[in-house]
């Protein structure tokens, strides 16, 4: 306990936390930016921090990951356009309520959720990270494959009724992300003799396109047809009724955000999936999920967020980068001398306390730049819409651009745009043609292991872990069949007497 | 002798000196480099490469006289980057990490659009000799235990590779080969993954390079039972040679800077020059080691050499595993 207390004086100290507020807000501000990710925020920044102390170095990687991940969910909720990856579920339900003219609710719902499920997970990163450390350990082939699985169900989730449509679209992203080199055998598919066909398509400019362009080109519809209202922010917290009926949903997409972020291989992107899907299933109101719904929100944020303090639980605790962020992260740990892994906690507890205090304060920090920036970042919305949409089409070419500066990337997003229009006109819902493209490489690889290890015996998929998830993953869709049943039986038996 | 040190008068007279097509050799390499010069990097941000390339460019710029900024061009098992940094323009000004892959990649994946030939060498800098790693409670102690094991159960033991095309599947398909055991390919998304799977006991064997597994080892989370070399100095202390066990497998990886093929020999000549003094920059020393692998550096002609080497040595790996 002493070690906390000297861990949080220590991030507290002057210079440590104007860098770490600093890295927080740079954070913000990549995240919300399309295409700019976490992953390039991180990756940019990791060379300064070479020559810095280390725990500033290595708080300041912290804080522009949380600030990144949080961001993403501004441009999802302002603009509609999922600003990371992971934002993509914040979408449906925080655009809709910007649409609505409650875009200060659904900032102030966000920020509240990503700093809950920020903070939480580092409590869990405090007090259970061996547990949850040796619970990720576990996860072999079959249980990423009943992992993957279960996050491809919220598809059903995230198609908003249309649930054909949905599944259209998904397996449209499962197509999609099909092209390429398959990294099991190394053959090259569909391809068609184009370099950059064969280099796969990535999720980066599809999402951006997909989202962004039917945007702009609806609002240039609306030009002229009506005056545009006029929106104004005057509150960004709803009543304490709603946040009170928000906090269960929390709770449990925060556990699900770290567990997900804590297993190798699952991001936050992953983790927001699962998240909106489970609050949907399990929620009293869950047909307002994708309209607009406080729900909603809570859900995706809380669970992308606590996936940042997940993901550091196997880095810190076992050595093991999760994901890109945390294997750059990992390797300036390297540049710094210091060894991640059970030996860390044994040579430099203090450091280990002070990173523990470091994601604690980031994400009050979050909860300070987000709430008292709520208003100003809504405002975004007060712009002209002649000079609002190119801009955000400048933005979204940048950002397709810079993940893999590949030129195609920008001519892949303009097409999944154009697309995304037709979808929109008809109908058919976009988040699941990502989540598609998102889990499509997963879910083929895993496949691929697990049959590799198991061999013919194809019971050998079930593992004591992955059966739980399977069971999981089913129970959305044999719930209502089955409640259907019983109400059909008691009535039989109610007729019969 | 840079354009940016020589006052106006120089500049102008230089500039003249060339435009009346007498640039001799002099002029020609002070005409390098004029602007920003670009290091493309074939893998994503974070990785190994990636960690490698930023590295030197955050030493040789002094070197060079100019920023180097990192550009990550990632696709197609570094199809896309390679491409893009064979087909630039040959003035310098871009320049590409040529790794283990542009040597292994054009014999194991149909239709990979370049190889070395369309590069110009410039310099070695790392050449980590690949590893196998077991879990320490695996009960495997060493190479040979490991073979009797596969030999006694043929088909049960996975070694978990960096996926295809990848040097660590040569590797362990070159030495089931050698040593005539049966065992299975797990693909994994790089060798990362591969040493955790094997630190979850999901495989038995991982397959990575000795940067990529000395974290491993460090703590004891995992065990080293050969290194991949005939050169003592390469090895790690305590763990036998493969060639002592009579096994002769070099296909290790490696990083390296390469220029496009028809770079000007002044302009090569400038950025084999920037790497000698980054390669014996003891900061740069340092800072290399620090990520788990000391700085093996060759330039030039000579790194030319070892490279199409190399190249010959995946393609008669190939060959020899039937892949």
């Amino acid at each position: 306990m002493n070690l906390l207390v000297d861990g949080f004086s220590a991030v507290l100290e002057f210079q440590t936390l104007i860098y770490l507020a600093g890295a927080v807000l740079l954070g913000i501000m990549a995240g919300a930016i399309p295409g700019i990710s976490a992953t390039m925020g991180v990756a940019l920044l990791a060379p300064l921090t070479f020559t810095m102390d280390p725990l500033i170095g290595i708080l300041s990687l912290v804080g522009v990951y949380c600030g990144a991940v949080y961001g993403g969910s501004l441009s999802a909720i302002l603009l509609g356009i999922p600003g990371t990856p992971g934002a993509v579920a914040t979408t449906l339900d925080g655009y809709a309520m910007s649409r609505q003219g409650r875009p200060g609710i659904a900032l102030g719902i966000a920020t509240l959720s990503s700093f809950l499920g920020g903070s939480l997970s580092a409590v869990a990163l405090m007090l259970l990270s061996y547990p949850i450390a040796d619970f990720a350990l576990a996860f072999g082939p079959q249980e990423y494959l009943a992992l993957v699985v279960f996050a491809m169900t919220a598809m059903a989730a995230l198609s908003g009724g249309a649930f054909l449509k949905g599944l259209f679209a998904g397996f449209i992203g499962l197509f999609l992300a099909g092209i390429g080199i398959d990294e099991t055998y190394g053959v090259s598919r569909y391809h068609f003799g184009h370099l950059m066909l064969m280099g796969g398509i990535s999720f980066i400019p599809v999402t951006i396109g997909l989202f962004a362009i039917p945007e702009t080109l609806l609002s240039i519809e609306r030009i002229g047809l009506a005056p545009r209202r006029a929106i104004r922010v005057n509150r960004i917290l709803p009543g304490r009724r709603i946040l009170l009926s928000l906090l269960p949903a929390q709770f449990r997409s925060s556990v699900i955000g770290t567990i997900v972020g804590a297993v190798p291989g699952a991001g936050s992107d992953v983790a927001a999936i699962v998240g909106y899907s489970q609050g949907k299933v399990l929620s009293r109101q869950s047909e307002r999920f994708g309209t607009g719904s406080e729900e909603g929100i809570a859900c995706a944020e809380s669970a992308n967020n606590s996936a940042t303090g997940g993901s550091l639980i196997p880095l810190l605790t076992l050595g093991i980068p999760g994901g890109a962020v945390t294997a750059i992260m990992l390797g300036t740990f390297m540049t710094h001398g210091l060894q991640p892994g059970p030996l860390l906690l044994h040579n430099n507890a203090e450091l280990v306390y002070q990173i523990f205090a470091g994601v604690f304060v980031a994400n009050i920090l979050l909860l300070i730049f987000g709430l008292s920036g709520s208003k100003l970042f809504a405002r975004v919305l007060q712009i002209p819409e002649s000079i609002l949409i190119p801009a955000i089409l400048l933005l979204c070419a940048i950002g397709a651009y810079a993940m893999r500066t590949n030129p195609v990337d920008v001519l892949i997003m303009f097409i999944a745009g154009m697309v995304g229009y037709v979808m929109v006109k008809t109908g058919i819902p976009r988040a699941p043609l990502i989540i598609g493209l998102i889990l499509g490489p997963m879910l083929e690889g895993e496949l691929a292991r697990s049959l590799i290890l198991i061999g013919t015996d194809w019971t050998g998929l079930f593992t004591p872990i992955s059966s739980v998830i399977w069971l999981l993953a089913i129970a959305p869709f044999v719930l209502p069949l089955a409640r259907r049943a019983t109400r059909r039986f008691r009535n039989h038996m109610k007729t019969k007497n | 002798m840079r354009l940016t040190h020589l006052t106006g008068a120089g500049k102008a007279l230089a500039l003249t000196g060339l435009a009346l097509g007498l640039g001799v050799s002099a002029t020609q390499a002070a005409d390098y480099p004029q602007k920003p010069v670009e290091l493309v990097i074939p893998f994503s941000q974070g990785g190994g490469t990636d960690q490698v390339g930023r590295i030197f460019a955050q030493y040789a710029e002094p070197y060079l006289g100019t920023e180097i900024f990192v550009s990550n061009r990632t696709g197609g098992s570094g199809a896309v980057g390679f491409s893009y940094g064979a087909a630039a323009k040959p003035d310098g000004h871009v320049i590409t990490m040529v790794v283990t892959t542009l040597a292994a990649a054009p014999h194991t994946i149909e239709q990979y659009p370049v190889s070395h030939e369309d590069f110009a060498p410039v310099c070695l800098l790392t050449a980590p000799p690949a590893t196998l790693a077991v879990h320490p409670d695996s009960g495997i102690d060493s190479l040979e235990d490991l073979i009797a094991k596969a030999k006694a159960e043929p088909g049960k033991i996975t070694i978990g590779t960096a996926g295809p095309g990848s040097n660590t599947h040569l590797i362990a398909a070159s030495l089931a080969e050698q040593a005539g055991i049966d065992v299975r390919y797990v693909p994994n998304k790089g060798s990362g993954p591969a040493l955790t799977a094997t630190y979850g006991k999901h495989i038995d064997v991982a397959v990575a390079d000795k940067a990529e597994v000395a974290p491993w080892i460090a703590d004891g989370r995992l065990k080293v039972i050969t290194v991949f070399t005939d050169d003592p100095a390469n090895g790690i202390e305590g763990v036998k040679l493969a060639t002592e066990s009579g096994f002769n497998i070099d296909i290790g990886s490696f990083r390296a800077i390469g220029a496009p093929k028809g770079t000007p020999q002044p302009v090569l000549d400038v950025l084999v020059e920037t790497c000698r003094k980054t390669a014996a920059d003891p900061k740069f020393v340092e800072h290399i080691t620090k990520t788990g692998t000391e700085p093996y550096v060759l330039l030039g002609e000579k790194f030319g050499a070892w490279l199409a080497n190399k190249h010959k040595a995946f393609g008669d790996a190939v060959k020899a595993a039937g892949l």
